[in-house]
């Protein structure tokens, strides 16, 4: 059976700024003015699990894949079905867990240059990480964690993250996260910390619409007053997703359930806002049958309200 | 200056995760509700992983499994990978050395160490093992390129 992708491939144009030259050797990729990497409509797809492939595979109006990166082995061949993706012209965008760019530490180099192998391997347009950290003291956990928002941090965090792109070869994607507890004395609040980190790493945003209704839930808040304090026009893709209440009373983002009426709530009022590049649901569990899945993209995407406007016309407007 | 700010980071973070992974008292100024929600999570998240790659661990535990992985995840941090098959075999390994990995489990993770989930390894791989419930041995041995061959198969 044919299947129809939704939007033709476009090659990759990025606005270049200025900005000194990168020591020889380096792979970084050219500074990012706006994002313009994901052009035309808004773009839907799926974050890559074995258990969907042939779901996501068959979904007609696929637009974009995000792949777990730390699941591929760089010197192995890509899994035939992510190939296939590939082949039919959907982008495919290396999403990381564990670069920690969030720790005291820098970045493994190793770990860098798997990321940096895959996004070639893939010919992928961007690669997305988190603004979190996953060890220390020389335990992991196997989780995202956030970051103190403090100065200090954040000058660790923008040496980290410009380590980063000057081992990557394409532009990078920074995702805020969900979480459960906070650090104490706070010195700015997470939408300033990362205005100013993207703003001094030359990064985009991989902003996760139910990570922001996650913690305003969980700490109280606005969900659109807190996307308004973001750089919008930095907005690389989303990440949609559905989570649950636990028993002592938080939201859960355990990416198990279908997606929460706000959170689609959030992806309708995002889109009146900017022309949103893509949008990526995420689903690690309890995994739907195709119909069910189906029937969850379709409901994202009839929630996208196009502005009509480019990203920076909607931006200038 | 960024490398005193790293280390003293560094501390700070290492604290937080001894306390979120081995279940310590949280660092001053945090909520230690928030901090215990966390660290429930976390182990959640090890358990249902580990549950998902290696479905045989709650098959023959049954109701042991949870408070064994409980008390496993508290002693024994994640594999530097992090990968739930990584993690999986350093549970059978704990349950081995406390004599309660099932025979089947113990099969499984036969397989897994033939096949180099456990460890990477080459060439020809050969494995014994002793299945504590059925009082034998069993035998395992993988060819380059071909899968494990291991009696008895179940």
């Amino acid at each position: 059976m044919a299947v129809v992708v939704e939007d033709a491939v476009v090659v990759v144009a990025i606005s270049i700024r200025s900005r000194a030259a990168s020591a020889p050797g380096e792979r970084r990729a050219p500074a990012v003015k706006h994002n313009t990497i994901l052009k035309g409509p808004t773009r839907t797809g799926v974050s890559w699990r074995p258990e969907l492939a042939l779901a996501i595979e068959r979904w007609p109006h696929l637009g974009l894949v995000e792949l777990m990166a730390e699941s591929l082995d760089a010197k192995q061949p890509i899994p035939a079905a992510i190939e296939g993706l590939h082949q039919r012209g959907v982008p495919l965008i290396p999403h990381g867990t564990s670069l920690s760019l969030g720790s005291a530490e820098p970045p493994d180099p190793h770990r860098l240059d798997h990321l940096a192998r895959i996004a070639e391997r893939v010919h992928a347009p961007l690669v997305s990480e988190h603004l979190a950290f996953v060890r220390g003291g020389g335990l992991e956990t196997g989780h995202l964690l956030p970051v103190a928002s403090s100065r200090e941090m954040l000058e660790i965090v923008v040496e980290n993250v410009n380590m980063a792109r000057a081992a990557l070869p394409v532009p990078l994607a920074l995702e805020n996260i969900s979480t459960l507890f906070q650090w104490p004395d706070p010195e700015m609040d997470e939408a300033d910390f990362l205005n100013e980190l993207l703003e001094r790493t030359d990064s985009l945003l991989l902003l996760d619409l139910e990570n922001v209704y996650a913690n305003c839930r969980n700490f109280g808040g606005e969900p659109e007053a807190f996307l308004r304090k973001l750089p919008l026009e930095k907005v690389a893709y989303v990440h949609v997703a559905g989570g649950r209440d636990g028993k002592d009373g938080r939201y859960h983002d355990t990416h198990t359930t279908p997606i929460p009426q706000p959170v689609f709530d959030l992806v309708t009022w995002l889109s009146e806002r900017i022309a949103i590049p893509g949008i990526i649901l995420e689903r690690d569990d309890y995994f739907p049958d195709q119909a069910t899945l189906h029937a969850e993209l379709n409901r994202i995407r009839a929630a996208v309200r196009p502005t009509g406007l480019s990203v920076e016309q909607a931006h200038a407007k | 200056m960024l490398n005193e700010t790293r280390e003293r980071q560094a501390d700070a973070q290492s604290h937080l995760v001894a306390s979120l992974m081995r279940g310590g008292s949280a660092p001053t100024g945090f909520d230690a509700d928030d901090l215990s929600s966390t660290s429930r999570s976390l182990l959640s998240k090890r358990y249902r992983l580990v549950q998902n790659v290696w479905p045989i661990f709650e098959a023959s535990l049954g109701e042991r499994f949870h408070p064994l992985f409980d008390e496993y995840a508290r002693e024994m941090p994640l594999p530097i990978e992090a990968q739930a098959r990584q993690d999986a075999c350093q549970f059978a390994r704990w349950l081995m050395n406390r004599r309660q990995l099932p025979d089947l489990c113990h099969l499984v993770l036969l397989h897994a160490e033939l096949r180099g989930i456990a460890q990477p390894r080459r060439g020809v791989s050969i494995r014994f093992a002793w299945l504590s419930e059925r009082r034998r041995p069993a035998f395992g041995f993988k060819l380059p390129g071909c899968a494990p061959w291991v009696v008895p198969s179940s």
